[in-house]
């Protein structure tokens, strides 16, 4: 068995629930990087929470077995020695943004906090946050507040703050959708040098693509076991193309300023046309304005000169719920919205809101439901799916409006290689009723398979368009590419 | 200078508590008014005299306003006296004056205290003093998460408009729209709630070790010394005065 | 020095929540502003750790909202740092009598702790403040004084009205929170 890492779970349950984990073995020696796929409920967080000694003690849990790192034995009956086992292993999560502390000040704080609570002195906790913050790239940020930084930022921050103690072993548990380029450049860094230095990391992702690359072994956790291999690919549709020929344009934007604050153009001049039938995706770096685009086609953000035009009504003058009867909108953080009790209470809130009948409110909750895939868990609370399908209870909400546009913003993040096809074959089929599709993403994967145009936008103003074909063979504009944010491997 | 600026947060606090248990100590205007003006001087010492009038003023400014028409014209009790084509009361003046004084000065207790404390240090100072960590830990993360929490409130209320919600019309209709908009919020905070758990856990931060700061004999003179000497004021002038 | 130490236990599992429900009291003024209703719905978060954690985790939580609202340059709530410990108190409170089992019974359970939040915070505001704010609720203030009403009355008359209304809104909409909830955010919240 490994060296370094040594588990042997016997069961894992949440107070009240079955085993959510049984007959678990995972080895690592030094300088071993696993990665784990693991699709969404499938135990992957728990896992995490496993080897980072919160179940049980932080997080209420009951383990059987053991866990063995760097020789040190935990055998679950309580929870580890927090000092000790800050120094074993490290554990960073999801959303930056939660695992910022609050107690501190600065970032430089942010990342010494760990130090300062083991108890070293104020000398040697400036002095190895500032080494990490070099590594990080963080340091002309060291004075700011964490709160003020954008997430790929934070999520460096959060990394920093991770690897202070030193730990021998990194889990990283989903950590990757907000990386940004600097962050990617960090990590493969630090994972080198950790195998230098005989450390062994585990990284855990629904998407398979996003370990390659990156791990030395590949396993693959279903129904709370782990298998050895990577899981079978996941399946790549054909891409679907456009119903028809398209249709009369459905969206018109012309020579489009607009911002937060006055002087400072968020967009500078944008024009385009999207026709009915259209999957066209707006494609660029942070900042560029692909949201705040969106935003002023819903109604949410008044234009300072330009026209925009959604089915010939001026988006600048209607109010937001009434243009949501044109255009379906999932934002970033979709989940934000939902407020049950049930599934079904949101997905139904939508219809609701136009004022359609009970039982024509009724048949469409079920349809988007299924359509989607949460038919069986329509009686949840929401808070009780996975974040992953979450965000498609979130679809399926804005779905149930049966708009003839849809508006995307970042669709696929937090989603899993299952989730992700269902997602890219419910939009296939979207587009084959007709309707048109407008999306936002920094995933060129998923822009490759649904969009049939793609617009760069880059400091606020379109750069080029061209053809999803384009964009994949390469022969696209370079300037506008959005910066890679996943490791290079198959499209 | 540099003596002033650098006085512990618990010191503050103490000066702070003094200046607010002072300002009970008499209905006297010139209580307050004399509490106020050293309360400035304490202000300039530190380099925060523009906050901190800045902010008083905006605060008070509107309170004042009503004070002094109100009960200048409405206040219970007192007799009036005809001013061109208004009826005062003089004795709701006094009171407006009085009132003003008192709350000038327990405003200024607060907001002298919370514009001296640089923000970063109340969380260690606390905590190592022996306050439990959880509360200290709380007063300063609460402030740090105020804007992600509001714009976080302004995202629903726009993702909820995309669903069809419509925010005009009649008080009724509004009103309906409150549970649509505040229920996620509130929901959206025990979803945080529990990853900051973890997050704390992950930091060390229930293991972090307690040691009470070296501080000047000093400066634990000034805070025991300006609350005792609050407290006492507050005692001996409801004494003696009623 | 025992009884610090179980204390000091109970907040540890709560101390996530402390802050955040804090800034969700001064967050939902986003709401309140945009709906421009005449509420204030700033114990929303107090009431709902309250039901959650206990009554003093509610009574933290309503203090460290006052304090707050003084870092972020409002010093005049500090006064009324005792009328959100009392709230935090009391829901906390009802909330282990049941309270929030149904909306029927969180309804009065809200309008009797509004009523109780405006009979201690009408002292402080005739008091400290001479019963004004600097907003729109003095005009209230100023009619009841206008039609004979003592300084005390009159700010207790006001305060029922508006808090009656705020503290029922609010436990509804906690209520409707609690509803169906996963039980894992009960156990995880609930004082040791």
């Amino acid at each position: 068995m490994g060296s370094l890492v040594d588990l042997r779970l016997k069961s894992l349950c949440y107070p009240g629930r079955g085993p959510v984990l049984a007959d678990l073995t995972l080895g690592l020696g030094p300088g071993e990087v696993v990665g784990i796929v693991g699709p969404t409920e499938s135990g992957k967080t728990t896992l995490a929470y496993l080897l980072a000694g919160l179940i049980p003690g932080a997080v209420p849990g009951m383990a059987s077995g053991r866990l063995v790192i760097a020789g040190r034995t935990w055998d679950f009956k309580g929870p580890p020695d927090r000092r000790e086992w800050l120094r074993q292993v490290g554990l960073a999560l999801a959303e930056p943004y939660y695992q910022l502390s609050g107690a501190a000040d600065t970032v430089a704080e942010e990342v010494g906090f760990p130090l300062e609570n083991l108890g070293l002195g104020p000398d040697r906790v400036r002095a190895r946050a500032a080494g990490l913050l070099e590594s990080f790239g963080l340091g002309p940020l060291a004075d700011r507040s964490p709160f003020q930084l954008s997430v790929g930022q934070q999520q460096r921050v959060v990394l920093g703050a991770t690897l202070a103690p030193g730990p021998k072993v990194l889990v990283l548990d989903d950590a990757f959708d907000h990386l940004d380029g600097a962050g990617w450049a960090a990590l493969r860094r630090v994972l080198t040098e950790g195998k230098a230095e005989g450390k062994a990391a585990v990284l855990l992702s629904g998407r398979l693509r996003r370990l390659e690359g990156l791990a030395d072994r590949l396993l693959w956790l279903e129904g709370g076991r782990l298998r050895p291999g990577p899981p079978p690919r996941p399946a790549v549709g054909p891409r679907s193309g456009p119903r028809a020929e398209p249709g009369p344009p459905v969206l018109e934007v012309e020579e489009l300023w607009a911002g937060y604050s006055p002087g400072e153009p968020v967009l500078a001049g944008v024009s385009f046309r999207v026709r009915a039938g259209e999957a066209l995706a707006l494609v660029g770096p942070n900042g560029a304005g692909k949201s705040t685009l969106l935003l002023v086609l819903l109604g949410l953000l008044r234009p300072w000169s330009g026209r925009v035009r959604v089915f010939g009504l001026d988006a600048g003058r209607e109010p937001p719920w009434r243009l949501a009867r044109l255009i379906g909108y999932l934002p970033q953080n979709p989940a934000e919205g939902l407020f049950g009790p049930t599934v079904r209470d949101d997905v139904a809130f939508g219809p609701r809101n136009l004022g359609l009948s009970a039982g024509e409110v009724r048949r469409r909750a079920e349809a988007w439901l299924s359509a989607v895939g949460l038919g069986d868990r329509a009686g949840r609370h929401p808070l009780d799916l996975s974040p992953g399908w979450r965000r498609l209870a979130a679809l399926a909400s804005t779905l149930a409006l049966e708009t003839p546009i849809l508006a995307l913003d970042e669709p696929t993040v937090g989603l899993d290689d299952g989730l992700y096809g269902r997602l890219v074959g419910l939009l296939g089929r979207l587009k084959g009723e007709g309707r048109t599709l407008l999306l936002v993403s920094q995933d060129l994967e998923f822009v490759g398979q649904v969009a049939d145009r793609v617009v760069f936008l880059a400091g606020g103003r379109p750069v080029g368009e061209d053809s999803a074909r384009a964009l994949l063979s390469g022969t696209a504009p370079a300037e506008g590419r959005p910066q890679p944010d996943s490791p290079p491997g198959p499209l | 200078m540099s003596a002033f600026v650098d006085l512990k947060p618990a010191t503050w606090t103490g000066i702070a508590a003094g200046f607010f248990l002072a300002a009970f100590a008499s209905d006297e205007p010139a209580l307050g008014g004399g509490l106020l003006a050293a309360e400035l001087a304490l202000a300039a010492a530190s380099r925060r005299l523009r906050a901190f009038l800045a902010v008083l003023l905006a605060v008070l400014g509107p309170v004042a306003v009503s004070l002094f028409v109100i009960h200048g014209l409405l206040h219970p009790g007192a007799a009036g006296v005809a001013v061109g084509p208004l009826w005062v009361r003089p004795a709701g003046l006094a009171f407006a004056a009085r009132t003003l004084g008192r709350l000038a000065a327990l405003s200024g207790a607060v907001l002298l205290a919370t514009l001296a404390i640089p923000p970063g240090r109340i969380l260690r100072d606390l905590a190592d003093r022996g306050v439990p960590p959880a509360l200290a830990y709380g007063l300063v993360a609460a402030v740090r998460f105020v804007p992600e929490t509001r714009a976080r409130a302004r995202r629903i209320i726009a993702a909820q408009q995309t669903r069809g919600l419509p925010l005009n019309g009649n008080r009724l209709r509004r009103l309906r729209a409150l549970g649509a908009l505040v229920r996620p919020l509130l929901l959206s905070a025990l979803v945080e709630a529990e990853a900051r758990g973890v997050t704390l856990e992950l930091r060390g931060f229930w293991v972090r070790p307690r040691r009470p700061p070296a501080e000047s004999p000093a400066e634990r003179l000034i805070r025991w010394g300006a609350a005792l000497g609050g407290a006492l004021a507050l005692a001996l002038g409801r004494l003696v005065f009623g | 020095m025992a009884f610090l130490r179980t204390w000091e236990r109970r907040l540890t599992a709560v101390a996530g929540l402390l802050p955040v429900a804090v800034a969700v009291n001064i967050g939902v003024g986003e709401v309140v502003a945009r709906l421009q209703l005449p509420l204030y719905l700033d114990s929303v978060g107090t009431v709902l750790v309250a039901a959650l954690a206990g009554p003093w985790a509610g009574l933290v939580t309503g203090v460290l909202s006052n304090l707050v609202w003084g870092l972020l340059l409002r010093p005049t709530a500090a006064p009324f740092a005792v009328t959100a410990a009392v709230i935090g108190l009391v829901s906390g409170l009802l909330a282990g009598w049941g309270i929030f089992g149904a909306w029927w019974k969180a309804l009065p359970g809200g309008l009797f702790t509004g009523l109780v939040a405006a009979v201690v915070s009408a002292p402080i505001a005739a008091y400290v403040f001479g019963g004004v704010t600097g907003g729109g609720y003095d005009l209230i203030v100023a009619l009841l004084l206008a039609g004979g009403q003592g300084l005390l009355e009159a700010v207790l008359t006001q305060s029922i009205l508006t808090d009656l209304v705020d503290k029922a809104l609010t436990f509804l909409i906690v209520w409707a929170v609690l509803h169906n909830l996963p039980p894992r955010y009960f156990e995880r919240f609930r004082r040791s």
